[in-house]
């Protein structure tokens, strides 16, 4: 009992889930159940897994608890899901001594080979952990967890839900899912409904909770300030509180995953140290003179977070959608990579970009300037916010930009490449107005032009074959190569932002 | 008797009587329950209370708890078991048709006897809605027969073809008999011989050589096909048409022994899927099994549950008084009767009924040791329909915001969309939210900034959670912030949770997309 308590209190947002298993399990489950949990799936597994352990250790004289738990992610072809459960039902691990071999009852029996050997298989275990006990009035009770059971093989769905049934023994199934039972369950009411059970989103105070307990191990070691380690313990276990609660009301409102906010707690916490380090450091002289411990004032710990807070922030933007990697000394090298093209390069990808999203007809008016030279019109930009339709009703047409690119043959961002070097490059100026044109045709129809789109095709910032491609970068990027090359995209592009 | 404490404060005493268990008089107990108690019915109430410290403020007195925890148990077991609506519980009953599954279990009952005892070969279809207690009921029937038969469990949903059905048969039979009766005949034979040949099946040919050995056989045979529908969608029911032949067949004679067939299905025009030559060798016997028919039937089960004696040591005759007395009290309200009628329009399933109670009587602890209309409530909606988008109940800012910019796009006459389009309704927001030149607290009081990247993040977890579902086919290599998506929460169950959740600009967002 114990040890639930202690599995409740670290896992504080399963705590209802934990105690409702353990009452089902340790009395009579049902055959089948489902855990919806869309939360935070991860600590819902370890808690699960943690508690099945605990379920275990209980066994007595007169009952004996066994269980599977797998992910059916990692069990993606049958065979390696049947060993899996069987091996661990019968806590059996293959060895390098025995040849690694499968559990089995009987020599050389196998289990693997289809569904009903496995089902014999279980039947077997079942007769196996009896036998283990020497005891005929023995009770086995064995438990089946499946992780992300969504991604269960489809022919195999159907037989597990009906497991206890098929084996007639005494075995639950329990899934694990992030999906509710109504997204996952096959079709033609093939398997039994489910006993449901829920995990409760998390709540800050969980989540708080959370993050405490996982911080505890990060304590400093190895930082190059030497002044950490004139700083008590107690002191530095002091700040983590504040610490947390910083992170939290600054990451909290953008990602609700405990989990993430633990991985972002843990790569903060040594940059945290640091900066702790280099505020005592340059605060005063009277820290550098005393002798022995130091411990933290109020005034220094308010002036840690204030300085710190920032940093919360940017951590997010680079770590939750894991631009960069948890080292902390990556954090303030995050720059997002510039693309490294030559000038034709830059200027292909600006032609392209603009063949894949203007529509076809616009190109004479929005590229060629003719021979006066005047302002281009251009469509009138996205009204998508706007809360009115269209006329009569219909759908406001959405930006081909917000689309998606479309294909284009190769002649026309040809064309369009020629205009636009007409217009920027002054390289091309071989005379007169009128060889202007022809030079820059001459320029488009060179080989090395030819190469660049196969050069660029392989950096994937085009693709497509010859001769239709499509240009696959965003508008955000081709902004800043045509900020480059001197080239106003917003005149040239038909619904610009 | 449901005791309340005698001394402190009255009103907090009778407040908590009628929040466990509102009481009844005992001569009117089908009477909608009073919410209001007479003070003789006070009285009555408490005089099983001798100590104050019995059930003070509803909470169990420490010398029941066990006694609870014993009733959760033997509830939990006998709801494994539900009754299976076989004796008739009222006399008034008497002049109807005797119930669905009695007639079926009495009917199987026999044609096994036939089987088992005489010899016959027999074929039947055992047919009923789900956990109406079809297999139960052929459990029983077999396990009430003078002489253990041979007994082949096939299932539909695993034996999805006719050679690994045929090395079932051969596994099973030899495991009862054993003795590897087919050795001779069946070269294939996969339980007796060495691992190679245990990967072979044994090829169709051999088929009807397998069954007809099974007449054959010391004792008689049963074989069950559990969803036998998934059978006859077998290429040329070879499988069916030789068991159902051979039961057909089977004469007595010394050395022949009865077989039968039962096939087991929810499937109602079953017999249709048959083919010809199939249908003729088939008996034509249905049985048919049913849910409750009454809903006096629904609760009659549901009080027969609740109240399972316990079979234990530390039952106490008090508590054992004390818990009729609650469940009498829970089953008369009129709350719970409405729930319980709710349930039984809906569905029959025993099964979800099951469910219901097993969340109920998890619930119960010694703060709340007696089931209430409450819980019943909680437990039927977590169980009979279950909230279909569970991610709603917690979102994060950047969802929130996806949700909103879709509900704009579906406004907007665009049904499916893609990231790109969500994300520059967003920054559009972000912009004119924050343009506004009023500061509170030094801050903007515009919507918070997002990096595309967090968003695109929200976006990817609400695909996994299958908030945003692809929308059409979207072809292999398009960029992922142009995939199509459609959204698949409704307008009122975002609005439910962007109110509970969400901040006032967010709100005011969405009720802009109108």
């Amino acid at each position: 009992m114990a040890d639930l308590a202690t599995l409740s209190s670290s896992y504080p947002s399963q705590g209802t889930l934990i105690a409702t298993l353990h009452a089902l399990l340790t009395a009579t489950p049902p055959s089948f159940m489902h855990i919806t949990d869309a939360h935070c799936s991860r600590l819902t597994s370890c808690a699960l897994k943690r508690l099945l352990d605990v379920i275990a250790l209980e066994s007595d004289h007169k009952t004996v608890y066994a269980s599977a738990s797998i992910s059916a992610v990692a069990a993606f072809t049958p065979r390696i899901l049947f060993d899996s459960i069987l091996n661990a039902l019968a806590r059996h691990s293959p060895t390098w001594d025995d040849g690694c071999a499968n559990w089995s009852c009987t020599d050389g029996a196998r289990y693997n080979e289809s569904l009903d050997s496995f089902i014999w298989g279980i039947k077997d275990v079942h007769d196996y952990l009896r036998r283990n006990r020497n005891d005929a009035a023995v009770e086995v009770r064995m438990v089946l967890l499946v992780e992300r059971a969504e991604r269960l093989l489809p022919e195999l769905m159907v037989a597990l839900t009906r497991l206890a049934e098929l084996t007639q023994t005494p075995l639950t199934t329990i899934f694990t899912s992030s999906l509710p039972w109504y997204d996952i369950k096959p079709p033609l009411g093939a398997a039994p409904d489910p006993y449901h059970l829920y995990v409760d989103p998390p709540n800050q105070k969980s989540t708080l909770q959370n993050l405490s307990t996982s911080l505890t191990e990060y304590l400093p070691s190895g930082s190059h300030y030497s002044i950490l380690t004139r700083i008590s313990k107690e002191s530095i276990q002091s700040l983590q509180a504040p610490y947390i609660s910083a992170l939290h009301s600054v990451c909290g409102h953008f990602v609700s995953d405990p989990d993430e906010l633990t991985y972002l707690s843990a790569t903060l916490w040594p940059a945290f140290l640091d900066e702790l380090a280099r505020l005592a450091t340059e605060g005063g002289v009277d820290y550098e003179e005393e002798e022995g411990e130091l411990d933290i004032t109020d005034e220094l710990k308010l002036r840690l977070l204030k300085a710190f807070s920032p940093k919360f922030r940017e951590a997010l933007d680079v770590l939750y959608p894991r631009l960069g990697s948890a080292p902390a000394s990556s954090l303030s090298s995050q720059v997002p990579s510039r693309l490294n093209l030559t000038r034709t390069e830059k200027y292909i990808l600006i032609a392209s970009y603009l063949a894949s999203t203007n529509p076809t007809k616009s190109d004479m008016r929005m590229l060629y300037r003719g021979s006066e030279g005047g302002r281009r019109k251009r469509r009138k930009s996205s009204v998508l916010t706007s809360s009115r339709k269209g006329k009569d009703g219909a759908a406001i047409k959405v930006p081909q930009r917000l689309l998606g690119p479309t294909a284009f043959p190769l002649d026309r961002m040809m064309a369009i490449l020629g205009n636009l070097m007409v217009e920027h490059e002054e390289d091309l100026d071989f005379g007169n107005e009128g060889t202007r044109e022809r030079a820059a045709e001459v320029e488009v129809g060179r080989a090395g032009l030819l190469g660049a789109i196969t050069t660029l095709t392989q950096a994937h910032l085009l693709t497509g074959t010859w001769p239709t491609y499509k240009c696959a970068v965003g508008y955000e990027a081709v902004l800043e190569v045509a900020r480059d090359v001197g080239v106003s995209l917003g005149e040239r592009i038909w619904e610009a932002p | 008797m449901f005791p309340a404490p005698v001394t402190p404060a009255k009103k907090t005493r009778t407040r908590t009587v009628q929040d466990n268990a509102p009481p009844i008089t005992p001569i009117k107990r089908r009477s909608p329950s009073p919410i209001r108690t007479s003070p003789s019915k006070r009285a009555k109430l408490s005089h099983l209370t001798d100590s104050p410290s019995k059930l003070s403020r509803g909470v169990l007195p420490e010398e029941f708890h066990a006694c609870l925890n014993a009733q959760k148990r033997a509830i939990l077991v006998a709801l494994q078991r539900p009754p299976l609506q076989l004796s008739q519980t009222e006399e008034t009953d008497n002049e109807e048709e005797p119930a669905a599954n009695e007639l079926a279990l009495q009917q199987l009952d026999d044609l096994l006897r036939g089987t088992v005892q005489r010899g016959e070969g027999n074929s039947c279809l055992l047919i009923g809605p789900r956990s109406s207690g079809k297999t139960r009921i052929v459990a029983m029937a077999l396990s009430s027969q003078s002489q253990q038969p041979i007994i082949i469990r096939l299932s539909g949903h695993v034996q999805t073809s006719d050679r690994l059905a045929m090395r079932e048969i051969a596994r099973q039979a030899a495991a009862q008999t054993g003795s590897s009766f087919l050795a001779d005949s069946d070269v294939n034979e996969p339980t007796e011989d060495d691992t190679d040949v245990n990967l072979a099946l044994p090829p169709s040919s051999h088929l009807p050589a397998l069954i007809s050995v099974l007449p054959t056989l010391k004792r008689p045979v049963v074989v069950i096909l559990d969803a036998f529908d998934l059978f006859a969608l077998h290429p040329r029911q070879a499988l069916l048409y030789c068991l159902l032949d051979t039961a057909q067949s089977c004469r007595v004679a010394d050395d022949m022994n009865g077989i039968a067939v039962i096939g087991v299905t929810t499937r109602v025009d079953t017999i249709n899927l048959l083919e010809k030559r199939v249908k003729s060798r088939f008996s034509g016997r249905m049985l048919r099994t049913a849910s409750p028919r009454k809903l006096s039937d629904w609760m009659a089960m549901t009080r027969a549950v609740l109240t399972t004696p316990v079979a234990d040591e530390n039952a106490s005759e008090e508590w054992s008084e004390m818990w009729e007395q609650a469940v009498d009290q829970f089953l008369a309200d009129r709350a719970t009767a409405s729930l319980l009628n709710d349930t039984f329009a809906l569905t029959r399933d025993v099964a979800t009924l099951g469910r219901i109670l097993i969340s109920v009587v998890l619930a119960l602890s010694p703060s709340k040791p007696f089931p209430t209309h409450i819980l019943l409530k909680s437990a039927t909606l977590e169980q009979r329909c279950p909230p279909r988008l569970p991610f709603l109940q917690s979102l994060s800012y950047p969802c929130m915001c996806l949700l909103v910019a879709a509900m704009h796009a579906r406004t907007s006459g665009h049904d499916s969309f893609t990231f790109e389009m969500l994300h520059e309704m967003f920054r559009d927001q972000v912009r004119t939210s924050s343009a506004a030149p009023v500061q509170l607290a030094g801050g903007s009081v515009g919507m918070m900034k997002c990096s595309r990247e967090v968003l695109m993040a929200a976006f990817e977890y609400m695909i996994k959670v299958r908030g945003f579902v692809i929308s059409g086919s979207n072809p292999a290599n398009v960029a992922k912030e142009f995939g199509k998506y459609r959204c698949m929460a409704e307008r009122e169950e975002v609005k439910k949770a962007i109110e509970k959740q969400g901040g006032t600009n967010v709100k005011k967002w969405f009720s802009k997309a109108k």
